[in-house]
C-alpha cells in the first residue's frame, strides 16, 4: 500500500476549489440555459435520472467506498428523503407562498435532515456488525421503510393517520426540479467526498475502512465515523430523493425497493469501491446504456441460443489456447497487440456509426463518451500493457460471431427447437436486465475491485496508451 | 382479535414456517460451509415452484393421475431440476470467485439472483400463474379434529418436511459424506488438508440445499397457493435467511425451528390486524436478534459479528 499523502490545508487549494466550484456551477447553468431546450423531454428525462443514479451512487460510495461499511439499502434514504420533501410540498406549498426555486431549498434541506436522522438509526447497528449481517440489516432496514410507507395510507393500519399515499404513490403537485439542480447536487457530492478525502477527516475515515483496531489504537473515534459516514450518505441520498419527488412529481414505495438498492450498490462495485469518479460514471453509465438497447431490433430466440453456446464454445477454446506454449512467444504478444490496437479502431468507428444515426446527438454524445472512459478505465492499471487483453477479446468476438451462423443453421434443422422457437423472438431491450446480472457476475469473476479499484479516474491514463509515461498528478487515496 | 381462530391460524403458521424452513436449511448448509449468503437461493426456490407448476399444468395429464404420484412426481422433478440449477451456479459463478474478496461473492450472488428472475421472466412470462393448490389436491375433504380443519395440503407440506428433514439429519449424521460436509463446514483449510475434496463437498452442500428450496418452492406452489410471479422467490427467500440467522446461522435443527417460528409469528400478526405489516416482521426480528443475541438461539459461535 502507498503512504497516504498529505491532507491538502494550503489556502492556495481551497480557493482553487472554490473557485472551480464557482466554474461547475455557472458551467451548469448555461446547460440549462442553452442546451437543455434544444432536447426533447425524453432525452431530458434520461439524462436527468442518469444523474440522480450517479448522486446516489456517489453518496454510497461515502458509506461503503470511502468508510468500508457495507450499506445494501440506501435506496431506504432517497425514498425517506423524496417523501419528507414531497409531503412537506403537497401540504405547505400553497399556503406559504415562497417562490419554487428558494421552496425546493427549504424542502432539499427538510429532505437531507430527515434522511440524515435515518442515518443515524441505520448507522447504530452497525456498530456492532460487519460485513455479510451489516449488508442483511441495511437491506431489512430498506424494506420495513418500503412496508412501513406501503401502509400510511391514512387508515386504519397507518400510523397517527399518517397518510402517504399508501401503495399507490404520493402525488407531490408541483414540479419545480429542473436539469441544473440534479447536476448542481451531484458537484456538490462529489466535492464533499472528495475535499472529505483531503483533510485529516477524510483519512480518519480511511483509516476506519483499512483497520478499524489499529485506527482506533491511533486515536480515531470509529464510532463516531461510521456514523458520521452513513448521515452523511443518507442526507445527501435524501436531497437527491426531494429533488426526484419534485421531478417526478409523484413518489411511489418502490421507487425505494430492494432492487433499487442493489441496482446502486452495483453500480459503486462496478465503478469501483472508494473511487468517487468510479461511482459517478458507473452511475450515470449504468442507467443510460440501457436505453441504447431500445433502439436495437429484436432478436429470434435461435440466434440467441447461437450466441449462447457460441460464447460457451469460446470460453472453453479460451481457456485450453492459454496453457498452449504459444501464448507466451513474442510474436503471438505482438499479434495480439495490433489486434488490441485494431479492436480500439472498432470501437471507435462503431461509437462514430453510432454517432451518424439519426437519434438525438446529445444521447450519442454521451454513449462515445461513456465508451471512451470504460476503454481508459481498462487501460488505467496497466496502460499499453494492456493492448493484448483487449486482442485476444477481439479474437474471441471473432470465434463467437464466426460460431453463431453455424449453430444457428444446426438448430434450425432440429424439428423440436424449429416448432417451438423459430417465431420467438426477444427485444434486446428486454433482455437488458439480464445482459446486467451477466455483466455484474462477469467483472465480479474478472475484476473482483472493480473497473477503477480504489483510484481516481484520470487522463493520464490515455497517454499511457499511447506509450507516454505522464506522471499521474492525481492525489489517490491509496 | 378472534380468539377462536387461534389454533387454526398455528397450523397455517407452522405450515408456512415449514416452507420457510426448508428453504432456511439450503443458507444455512451454504453458509455453514463456506461463509456466505447465498442471495440466488430464494430465486431457486422461485424455479422449484414454477417446475412444479409446469409438471401439473402441462408436462403431465393430471385428471387421469393419482394424486399421490402426481404430487411425487412434482416433488421429484422440483428437486432435480433445482439441485441442477444450484449446482451449475454453483460451478459456473462462485467457484471462481472461492479466494475472491468476500464482497465480490456477495455482488456475484445479487448477480446471479437478477439473472435467475429476469431469465426466468423470458422462461416463464411476466403475467402471474394462478395458484394450483385447487387442481393438486389429495383429499377431497377436510378433516376436522378439535375445532381445527385439517386439509390434505397442509398434511402433505408436514409430512414431506419432517421426511426431507429426517433424511437430510441422517446424511448430516451418519454418512462418510455428511462428515465430510461437517468437517468443511467446522474449517475449510483443514479439512482440504485431511484429503477432504472440498470443491465436491461444497457442489454437494449446494446441490441438497437447493433441492430444498425446489421441494419448498413445490409446496408453496401446491399447498399455500400464492400465485406464481418471476420475482416470488425475493421475499421468502430473505424470510427464510432471517429464520437461519433466528437459530444460529450453520445450525441445521436451528434452521427448522427459526423457520416455523417466523412462520408462525408472521399468521399471528395477520391475526393480529396488521396485516400490512406482515413483511416486516422479519426484518424487526432480524435487527433485534443480531444486536441481542447475534449467534442466534442454537449457535454456539460467535465468529461473524
Amino acid at each position: 500500500m502507498a503512504a497516504i499523502t498529505a491532507p491538502y490545508s494550503s489556502s492556495k487549494f481551497w480557493s482553487v476549489r472554490f473557485v472551480s466550484l464557482i466554474a461547475t456551477f455557472l458551467g451548469l447553468f448555461a446547460v440549462q440555459l442553452f442546451i437543455i431546450p434544444q432536447l426533447n423531454n425524453y432525452d431530458i428525462r434520461i439524462l436527468t435520472l442518469g444523474l440522480f443514479m450517479a448522486t446516489l451512487a456517489v453518496s454510497l460510495n461515502i458509506i461503503n467506498g470511502i468508510t468500508g461499511q457495507f450499506s445494501m439499502g440506501h435506496a431506504a434514504f432517497y425514498v425517506v428523503g423524496a417523501y419528507a420533501g414531497g409531503k412537506l410540498t403537497a401540504d405547505k406549498f400553497d399556503q406559504v407562498g415562497l417562490p419554487p426555486q428558494v421552496w425546493l431549498l427549504i424542502a432539499v434541506v427538510f429532505g437531507a435532515i430527515v434522511a440524515g436522522i435515518a442515518g443515524i438509526v441505520v448507522g447504530l447497528p452497525s456498530l456492532r456488525l460487519k460485513g455479510d449481517y451489516l449488508a442483511i440489516v441495511t437491506m431489512g432496514f430498506g424494506e420495513i421503510v418500503r412496508i412501513f410507507i406501503n401502509n400510511q395510507d391514512g387508515g386504519k393500519q397507518a400510523f397517527f393517520g399518517l397518510d402517504l399515499g399508501g401503495s399507490y404513490q404520493l402525488k407531490v403537485g408541483e414540479k419545480i426540479t429542473q436539469f441544473w439542480h440534479v447536476g448542481l447536487l451531484l458537484v456538490i457530492t462529489i466535492a464533499l467526498s472528495r475535499n472529505l478525502l483531503k483533510t485529516i477527516h477524510g483519512l480518519a475515515f480511511l483509516s476506519t475502512r483499512e483497520d478499524e483496531l489499529a485506527a482506533s489504537a491511533v486515536g480515531v473515534n470509529t464510532t463516531r465515523i461510521k456514523v458520521a459516514a452513513f448521515v452523511l450518505g443518507a442526507s445527501l441520498a435524501g436531497a437527491a430523493g426531494v429533488l426526484f419527488a419534485h421531478f417526478n412529481n409523484t413518489v411511489a414505495p418502490d421507487d425505494g425497493s430492494m432492487a433499487q438498492s442493489f441496482l446502486i450498490v452495483a453500480m459503486v462495485v462496478i465503478g469501483g469501491m472508494g473511487s468517487i469518479t468510479g461511482a459517478a460514471i458507473a452511475g450515470f453509465a449504468l442507467s443510460i446504456v440501457p436505453e441504447a438497447l431500445r433502439r436495437f431490433p429484436p432478436i429470434s430466440a435461435i440466434d440467441l441460443m447461437g450466441i449462447v453456446l457460441g460464447t460457451i464454445i469460446a470460453v472453453v477454446l479460451a481457456n485450453v489456447i492459454k496453457k498452449q506454449s504459444f501464448t507466451s512467444s513474442k510474436g503471438w504478444s505482438s499479434v495480439m497487440t495490433v489486434l488490441g490496437y485494431v479492436f480500439c479502431l472498432v470501437l471507435a468507428f462503431a461509437a462514430f456509426k453510432n454517432f451518424q444515426s439519426s437519434v438525438s446527438p446529445v444521447i450519442k454524445g454521451v454513449f462515445i463518451l461513456l465508451a471512451l472512459f470504460t476503454l481508459i478505465s481498462l487501460l488505467f492499471t496497466k496502460g499499453k500493457a494492456s493492448l493484448p487483453g483487449f486482442g485476444y477479446f477481439l479474437l474471441l468476438l471473432g470465434v463467437v460471431v464466426a460460431i453463431k451462423f453455424p449453430i444457428s443453421a444446426v438448430l434450425h434443422k432440429i424439428p423440436l427447437i424449429e416448432d417451438n422457437l423459430s417465431k420467438t423472438t426477444y427485444t434486446p431491450s428486454d433482455l437488458r436486465w439480464a445482459l446486467f446480472a451477466i455483466s455484474l457476475i462477469v467483472i465480479m469473476i474478472v475484476r473482483p475491485q472493480g473497473i477503477l479499484g480504489h483510484h481516481e479516474w484520470s487522463w493520464s491514463a490515455f497517454g499511457k496508451m499511447f506509450g507516454m509515461n505522464t506522471p499521474n498528478k492525481e492525489i489517490s487515496a491509496k | 382479535m378472534n380468539w377462536d381462530l387461534l389454533p387454526q391460524q398455528l397450523v397455517i403458521g407452522i405450515q408456512l414456517g415449514a416452507v420457510y424452513a426448508l428453504i432456511a436449511l439450503g443458507y444455512t448448509m451454504v453458509y455453514g460451509v463456506l461463509r456466505f449468503i447465498n442471495f440466488a437461493h430464494g430465486d431457486v426456490y422461485m424455479v422449484g415452484a414454477y417446475l412444479a407448476y409446469y409438471t401439473s399444468m402441462q408436462w403431465f395429464d393430471r385428471n387421469s393421475m393419482n394424486p399421490y404420484v402426481l404430487l411425487f412426481v412434482m416433488l421429484i422433478i422440483s428437486m432435480v431440476g433445482c439441485a441442477i440449477l444450484g449446482l451449475s451456479v454453483e460451478r459456473l459463478a462462485y467457484r471462481p470467485l472461492r479466494t475472491a474478496p468476500k464482497i465480490a461473492v456477495l455482488i456475484t450472488a445479487i448477480g446471479v439472483s437478477l439473472f435467475i428472475e429476469y431469465g426466468g421472466k423470458f422462461f416463464f412470462k411476466t403475467s402471474p400463474k394462478p395458484s394450483i393448490s385447487q387442481d393438486v389436491n389429495v383429499f377431497s375433504k377436510p378433516i376436522n379434529i378439535g375445532g381445527i380443519t385439517l386439509d390434505g395440503s397442509q398434511l402433505t407440506v408436514l409430512g414431506v418436511t419432517l421426511v426431507l428433514m429426517a433424511g437430510l439429519w441422517f446424511f448430516v449424521t451418519h454418512t462418510k459424506t455428511g462428515r465430510a460436509m461437517r468437517a468443511v463446514s467446522h474449517d475449510f483449510g483443514a479439512a482440504s488438508l485431511m484429503g477432504i475434496n472440498v470443491n465436491r463437498v461444497v457442489a454437494i452442500t449446494f446441490g441438497i440445499g437447493s433441492a430444498l428450496a425446489g421441494a419448498g418452492g413445490m409446496m408453496n406452489a401446491t399447498a399455500i397457493g400464492t400465485p406464481l410471479d418471476p420475482f416470488y422467490g425475493l421475499v421468502p427467500g430473505v424470510k427464510a435467511f432471517v429464520a437461519a440467522v433466528l437459530g444460529g446461522i450453520g445450525n441445521i435443527p436451528g434452521a427448522v425451528v427459526g423457520g416455523l417460528i417466523m412462520g408462525v409469528m408472521e399468521t399471528l400478526i395477520v391475526w393480529l390486524g396488521y396485516g400490512g405489516y406482515k413483511d416486516a416482521v422479519a426484518f424487526v426480528l432480524l435487527i433485534v436478534i443480531l444486536l441481542i443475541k447475534p449467534s442466534g438461539l442454537f449457535g454456539s459461535t460467535v465468529e461473524k459479528v
